[in-house]
């Protein structure tokens, strides 16, 4: 129990010095003027408090629906892998290509498609997002016991039972981890979006702030982006923990 | 060191055919895709044209790609001895590891794009910018790698050194750190592939000189040939430097051996 | 109802391109209720055998039926039950949800078989145990789980392979008496396969001797004890008679194998 507690403290009292010591050195005049005291960067997230939580909207909206679609089309594509065992090398092997071209050759080509739109926002948060959620996908569906897939076979179940019954809760474990990857992934891909010219976000907010010079602001909109990819990863934790009981390791299946 | 080098260089080699040749084959599908379909140039420009830009910018493209590849190597060099400090420092003491590591892992969740605007700000929108932010990027896969190949080794081992009046430097250099080099290698490659790409990003939001910076000049100017061609140079480099980095692990390991 | 029989079975499998004969021939009777044994070396092909029994393997050549219907009809029917060497519970489901899990498969709404699985758990001797995870349970709890399993979609012939191999002596015999009293319960067929003597002779009425490479039946022993079994007629001369020719078969194959080599 007392070690629980040093596991929280010991790390905790550790932040706090930072800020503190960053603190003396910004009221001591030591700081670079691009590096703003703690206690300023908070005083402009309370005072500018309405602006940016109407920015934070349209960020958290767009990785939303945007992790949602990734959630979406990773799952939809999973499916059909598992009923058609022959689509898992082709549909690996395009996943990797389009994984693989840089996200600032993808921006200008869905701005050219769709616009500086709303669905070019999603569109390009759910590419960002999609390929560790299907990996974690494939691999799951990949990873079912030999012979809990015979005993689906002597029980004659239908290849949608499989997957339902079987596949799919013995996936879980992998599931959850390609979700964690890309929950993070999800508030890069709206920021990367909002970096080509959007109205509204975060990142739009980050970017005038750095040509503007207000240092605290930009620090203040970091830090929201920071402490929104963190939790996003730690929420989907916490539900993972739910979901799957103690005996449930990433391996699967418990021995 | 001919002969030592002569499987690296081999492997280089097989590596980067095997990358010529998916490319080979997905430009030609890519050009058969816009030739049969009659897919306008502002679209998907046509692999001829974008080998054109490539040959008629090749001085442009090339001096830009020479600085994107300093910032990147310049970057992971920092990183590596970076991450190399902090995982025996982590490993030497316990109480250091416990304070730090809980901030490290909450940190790592963050992408480092996502924080390039306060990166660009504080380092100048020169090449120091590009080199913290391939530093970051790596430093999280390299240090954890890293902590885990120092903590490899078994109980058993750590105490046969300790029968043998072994003090915690030597455990150090004569069983842990070996122990930990396939480790770091993984990380690094891990780190490798990745390392030019964010170098690209990181130009394209500063506007340092660079690859990134083309692609986007191009973009801006819809120039979109230039702008694959960058893409296909960048892309081809980070295949090349996870290729070296995989035969450098071969040449070291095939040593230690 | 419940007849099984294999007409000179073979299975040869390609392992990298190299043919290996697996079983050459085999040919085996039960009548209907009868418990069968499978016993023989490693390796010589015994769970090959039951999985082709239960259509999950093809035979290479010759033919397997089940009440005359071909082993993939049955399957389709639910008429085979399969107790696999380990419990093979799925680990986030409980022991009830385990065992109602073939009748979500057949999804047919029949009030009498929704009874059915709380009735399985209480023959098993698993009560009070519904709602625990697998995981919560001991090997011989897992292994009564999937014993109930696989019989909740009342199947015509049960198999088993090696259900009981890694428990330890006193489960394994409480375990022998269990299937025996639901084998009498249910009278269903079944075809199980021991790498123990003493139980192969205690549960079954007819032993399969197996020899290795190619794998063939070397020989069959009829066990004329009456039922039920009891521990008592292990020392009964038609007990020890049995064990005495089964032990002789398998070790004469070893003699054979060591003049081979
Ligand atoms: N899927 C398969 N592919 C190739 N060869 C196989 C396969 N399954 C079994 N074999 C081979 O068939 C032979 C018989 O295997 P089987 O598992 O049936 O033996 P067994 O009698 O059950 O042995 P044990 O008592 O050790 O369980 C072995 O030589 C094995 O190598
Ligand atoms: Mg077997």
């Amino acid at each position: 129990m007392s070690s629980r507690i040093s596991n929280v403290a010991l790390p905790g009292s550790v932040f706090l010095l930072l800020t503190l010591a960053f603190e003396l050195a910004g009221l001591a005049g030591l700081l670079p003027p691009t590096i703003p005291r703690p206690v300023k960067v908070v005083e402009n997230m309370v005072g500018d408090g309405a602006v940016l939580w109407l920015h934070c909207r349209s960020t958290v909206l767009t990785a939303a629906c945007g992790y949602a679609m990734a959630i979406g089309a990773a799952f939809s594509a999973g499916f059909l892998v598992h009923q058609h065992k022959a689509l898992e090398t082709a549909a690996l092997t395009i996943g990797t290509v389009l994984n693989s071209i840089p996200i600032i050759a993808v921006a200008p080509i869905l701005i050219i498609w769709m616009g500086v739109s709303w669905p070019m926002r999603i569109t390009l948060t759910a590419f960002l997002c999609f390929f560790p959620i299907f990996v974690g996908m494939i691999q799951g569906l990949g990873a079912t016991e030999r012979n809990a897939g015979e005993l689906f076979l002597v029980l004659a179940a239908t290849p949608a039972q499989r997957f339902w019954k079987l596949a799919l809760p013995s996936a879980l474990p992998y599931i959850f981890l390609g979700l964690k990857i890309a929950a993070p992934l999800a508030v890069l891909g709206a920021l990367v979006a909002e970096w080509t010219g959007t109205e509204t976000g975060l990142g739009v907010l980050m970017i005038n702030a750095m040509f503007n010079f207000q240092m605290e602001r930009l620090w203040a909109s970091v830090l929201i982006v920071c402490i929104l990819s963190a939790g996003s990863y730690g929420a989907l934790s916490l539900i993972e923990r739910v979901v799957l009981t103690a005996d449930r390791t990433a391996d699967g299946i418990a021995p | 060191m001919n002969r030592a080098a002569a499987p690296a260089i081999a492997i280089v080699g097989r590596r980067m055919g095997a990358y010529g040749l998916v490319m080979a084959c997905l430009l030609a599908i890519w050009q058969a895709a816009v030739t049969v379909f009659q897919i306008p140039g502002y679209l998907m420009p046509a692999p001829a044209a974008v080998l054109a830009s490539l040959a008629d910018n090749a001085s442009l493209i090339g001096s830009d790609a020479v600085f994107t590849v300093f910032c990147t190597l310049a970057g992971m060099t920092v990183s590596i001895v970076a991450a190399m400090t902090l995982a025996v420092a982590f490993v030497l003491s316990g109480l250091l590891s416990r304070a730090l590591m809980p901030l490290i892992i909450v940190v790592r969740t963050i992408p480092v794009i996502a924080v390039a605007p306060l990166m660009i700000s504080v380092f100048g929108r020169e090449q120091w910018n590009s080199i913290a932010i391939v530093a970051l990027l790596s430093f999280f896969q390299i240090m954890l790698a890293a902590k885990k190949g120092l903590l490899s080794p078994s109980a058993n081992a750590i105490e046969m050194m300790h029968v043998y009046g072994a003090g915690m430097c030597q455990v150090l250099l004569k069983l842990r750190i070996p122990a930990a080099i396939p480790y770091i290698f993984t990380g690094l490659r891990i780190a490798s592939g990745s390392a030019i790409l964010c170098a690209m990003f990181a130009e394209w939001l500063s506007g340092a000189a660079g690859l990134g910076s083309l692609t986007l000049d191009a973009y801006s100017q819809q120039d979109f040939s230039l702008m694959w061609a960058t893409v296909l140079v960048g892309t081809t480099a980070a295949y090349l430097f996870f290729t070296l980095t995989v035969a450098a692990e071969g040449l070291v390991l095939d040593r230690t051996r | 109802m419940g007849r099984l029989s294999i007409d000179r079975v073979s299975k040869v499998f390609d392992i990298d391109g190299r043919q290996v004969q697996a079983l050459k021939e085999i040919s085996l009777e039960l009548e209907d209720g009868q418990f069968g044994a499978l016993i023989g070396p490693s390796g010589c092909g015994k769970s090959t055998l039951l999985r082709m029994v239960a259509d999950i393997l093809p035979p290479t050549s010759g033919s397997i039926s089940i009440d005359g219907a071909h082993p993939s009809q049955a399957r389709k029917d639910h008429r085979i039950g399969f107790v696999f060497q380990d419990a093979t519970l799925l680990p986030w489901r409980t022991v009830l949800e385990n065992i109602r899990l073939p009748l979500e498969i057949v999804a047919e709404r029949d009030p009498d078989r929704e009874k059915l699985p709380r009735e399985l758990i209480e023959l098993v001797g698993l009560s009070g145990f519904e709602k625990a995870k697998p995981s919560q349970l001991s090997g011989g709890m897992q292994q009564r789980a999937a014993i109930a399993r696989s019989l909740v979609l009342s199947p015509r012939v049960l198999l088993l392979d090696e259900p009981f191999g890694a428990l330890d002596d006193i489960t394994r015999s409480r375990m022998n008496l269990e299937l025996l009293r639901i084998r009498a319960e249910t009278k269903i067929t079944a075809l199980m396969v021991t790498h123990s003597i003493q139980e192969a002779v205690f549960m079954a009425d007819r032993i399969f001797v197996l020899a290795a490479r190619p794998g063939r039946i070397a020989d069959v022993v009829e066990v004329g004890l009456d039922r039920p079994r009891s521990f008592a007629q292990m020392s009964d001369p038609a007990f020890t008679g049995a064990v005495d020719r089964v032990r002789q078969c398998l070790f004469d194959q070893q003699a054979m194998a060591a003049i081979d080599v």
